[in-house]
This record gives C-alpha cells, structure tokens and sequence, in this order.
C-alpha cells in the first residue's frame, strides 16, 4: 500500500492539472479556482511527509507548458505554498474549514496579486495591479476558492481514504 | 531503516511529529525556480520543448473533458430500450427538419444571389421596377407564356408592361390578376418589340418565332448595313419599353432576290426555366409623360 502513495497523488494532482487546462468562457477564466493548487494545498496538509517539494515542480512545470506562461513561475508558486502549508500544517489542520476557507481567500488574493505581477514583469502588455478592476476580480476569484475548498477537501479526503490512507 | 518519527529523549517513546518540508529544501527549490525563469525569460529556453511538451500532454487533456462527457452520457446508462427508441425517432424527425431547412437555405441563397443580380439590372432607377416571383412556364411551342407571382404589387401592375431577367427583356405583361400575372415572352410569334441596332443604330421591330426558332427582325431596308453578331437593343421609340435593354442577336442577315426586304434572323435570349426572379418595368406612364 505505501509505495502506491505518490501514483495516486499525482493521478489526482494530473486530474486536476488537465481540468485546469480546460477552457471556459473568458470572464470565468479570470476569476476560476486553480484546481490543482487547491489538490495540492490538500495534499501537503494531509500528507505533509509525503509530499515533498518534487511534486510542486514537477506539477508547476507542467502547468507552464500546458498554460504557455514562463517556466518556473507555476512551480515557484506552488513550492511557495507548499512550503507555507506545510511549515504552518499542524495549526492550519485543526482549524474549522470555514477558518480554512478564510485563511485561503487571503492566501489566494495575494496569489492573484502574484500573477498580476507576473503579468507585469513578464507580460507584453501593462497591467495595473491595484485598480478597481483587478481588486474586484482578485476578490471574487479569491471567494471562489475558499467556496470550492470544502468542496476539494472533502472529495480528496474521500478519495485518500479509500485509495491512499 | 531511517526513523519515521522523533522519539522522546526521555522516555524513548515515539513522538508523533511528521517531518515537512525543510526550509533549505524549500530554499533551493525556489532558487532553481527563479534561475528557470530568468532563463526562460531571457533566453526562451522552452520554445524548443514546449511543443513536444504539448504533442504528449495533449491527450491528457481529454481527462478535463471526460467529466463533461460522463456528465452527458450519464442519463444514457440507465435508460430503457424503449426510451432509446423514443430518442432515436425523436432524432430522426429532428434531422429530417435539418435536412429540410438546409434545403430551404440552400434555395434562399441561389435566390439571394438571382435577387442580387437582376437589382443590379435596375439599380439606377430602382423605383420603377417591381420584382415578382416565377410561377411556372407553359409549354405552348409558338406562344410560351410565363406565369409570374405578383401578390406583393398587384396594384401598380397593368398589362403592356416590359418584363426582365438579369440578362435583358424576356416578355410583356399580358394579362395582371390580383396576384398573378401572365407574360407572354418574346419567343411568342405574335410579340413584337421596336428594336435599335448596336452599331449601324438602325431602327426596326423584331418578331418571336415560337420557343424552338429563332425570331426575325422585320421590314428592314436592303440597303440597311446590318451586321451579322449585333446586339438589338430595346428602343424607347415605343413608349413602352425603357431603352438600351438587351432583346436579341443578330444570328444572319440575307439578301433574297424575291423579298422587298431583308430576310433578318435573331436570337433571343435563352427561356427563362432557371431563373426565378423576374423585374417588372412600371415607369412606363413616366415615358408617356415625357
């Protein structure tokens, strides 16, 4: 059973990464939960010594490729989270999932603010980090993450349950 | 077997602290991912993989969609044979109504592209002309009438008035009812239209021979010079017909020693049984004005 531990998180980190990459209508596309970073966040607060830093390059690689962004900028994110989750996964772990939900809504605006900025540095085009506009979207887009949290965190609890341990 | 938890120093029992990520560990990570974005960025170092990247992830992304198609196909798991053969009928009417309304687009665009045409016949003098609708075409060999459907300007029309197609005068009305109207072409022996000559401007008038000969023009002078292979155009002389319309060809021109006149042969333009669309000149009181 032990050795089927990383085949099975990483076939749900794949799902995840492949739904991600499935296209919806623009202005969803803005605001849309990051399945994978969410699986991920899961993963290394329910199974933090299993989880090592290999999984959020190897996943944030791939996220690059199949989103086209510069290599390296899903997976320094990923390894910035993992590292939070799990630096902070005892006290994060007790927490009621509403006190989850809220303290991802703020990691997730700051993680809106972080590809803001990307687009900033990296991009072709001026992107304004702080107007009305993007405040809003990083809002919303923060909300929904921490609505879809309980969702991702029962289904993946589930599925560890029946699958992994 | 390296230790999987911290055993208390005291009483050695297992401490149950699971060991996470390290800091150094998370360091370096985010160390080699900033020197992969500085290469990426500076020096585009994943243009060459990223599309051998693609070729294998691409599969792979049907699993985003497979949900979806679950989703859809879920129904179809769990219904009956009986309902499947509802559906498939249900199906079958549907793509019959498909086939049916393509066919309908498909007549409405030739129709669009007729309609394009013969207005561009009239494009100058737009509010002269009515448009009406071919009904059928009779089968009399010397005198072939069209029946035209007119339910949309029935009121405007009177007999005597110059019908079109996009290529020139093809008949006159002969008869208007209140939502038809018959035009006797000018293929019929009995039409006759005033003409003038393309090139030698020669006045005449061209007579039908039925649908199957050729027509002839008429009463022209054997000193006349008219040319085999011109173009006899509608004249105005008659005040029925706007002029410069193209009405017939002249196919030959013979000298007969026993005719006061010159034994002229013409060609009309061809039947209408492919076009649908027909334009009906109604300025004609206007020529009677002038």
């Amino acid at each position: 059973m032990k050795n089927r531990h990383p085949f099975f998180i990483y076939l749900s980190l794949f799902f995840a990464l492949f739904l991600d990459a499935t296209y919806f209508f623009p202005s969803f596309e803005v605001i849309r939960p990051p399945l994978v970073l969410l699986t991920l966040i899961y993963w290394n607060i329910a199974l933090p010594d299993k989880v090592g830093v290999s999984y959020s390059i190897v996943t944030g690689v791939l996220s690059d490729l199949l989103k086209g962004s510069i290599l390296g900028t899903h997976p320094l994110l990923f390894v910035l989270i993992s590292y939070l989750c799990q630096r902070f996964f005892y006290q994060f772990r007790v927490m009621r999932l509403v006190q989850q939900s809220l303290i991802l809504f703020l990691i997730f605006f700051l993680v809106k603010g972080y590809w803001s900025l990307n687009s900033t540095l990296f991009g072709q085009m001026e992107v304004h980090i702080i107007t009305n506009e993007s405040l809003l979207n990083a809002f919303s887009y923060a909300f929904l993450c921490s609505l879809v949290w309980p969702l991702v965190f029962y289904l993946l609890r589930i599925y560890r349950r029946r699958w992994i341990k | 077997m390296p230790r999987k938890h911290k055993v208390s120093q005291i009483s050695s029992e297992a401490i149950f602290a699971i060991p996470s990520m390290g800091t150094g560990k998370a360091f370096l990570a985010i160390t080699l991912c900033c020197i992969l974005i500085s290469l990426d960025f500076n020096l585009n170092l994943s243009k060459s993989i990223r599309g051998h990247a693609k070729d294998i992830l691409q599969p792979f992304t049907y699993l985003g969609i497979l949900p979806g198609i679950v989703m859809d196909n879920y129904n179809y798991f769990f219904t009956s044979r009986e309902t499947f053969s509802k559906e498939i009928i249900r199906l079958q009417e549907e793509n019959e109504k498909l086939i049916l309304i393509n066919s309908l687009l498909d007549e409405k665009i030739k129709e669009n592209r007729s309609l394009k045409a013969i207005w561009g016949l009239a494009k100058n003098d737009l509010e002269n002309y009515t448009l009406a609708k071919k009904l059928y075409i009779s089968s009399d060999y010397n005198s072939p009438v069209l029946t035209l459907d007119i339910s949309n300007s029935a009121s405007t029309l009177i007999p005597n008035l110059p019908v079109f197609t996009k290529s020139g005068l093809i008949g006159v009305t002969r008869s208007i009812g209140l939502q038809h109207a018959e035009v006797s072409l000018i293929h019929d022996i009995n039409s006759k239209i005033p003409v003038i000559s393309s090139e030698s401007r020669l006045h005449g008038v061209v007579q039908g021979g039925g649908s199957k000969n050729q027509g002839k023009l008429i009463n022209i002078k054997k000193t006349a010079l008219l040319k085999e292979g011109e173009t006899l155009l509608s004249s105005d002389l008659s005040n029925f017909f706007p002029s410069g319309f193209f009405v017939a060809r002249v196919v030959s021109v013979k000298d007969e020693p026993d005719n006061e006149f010159l034994n002229v042969k013409v060609s009309f333009l061809d039947m209408p049984n492919n076009d649908d669309l027909f334009l009906i000149f109604t300025g004609v009181n206007e020529i009677d004005e002038k």
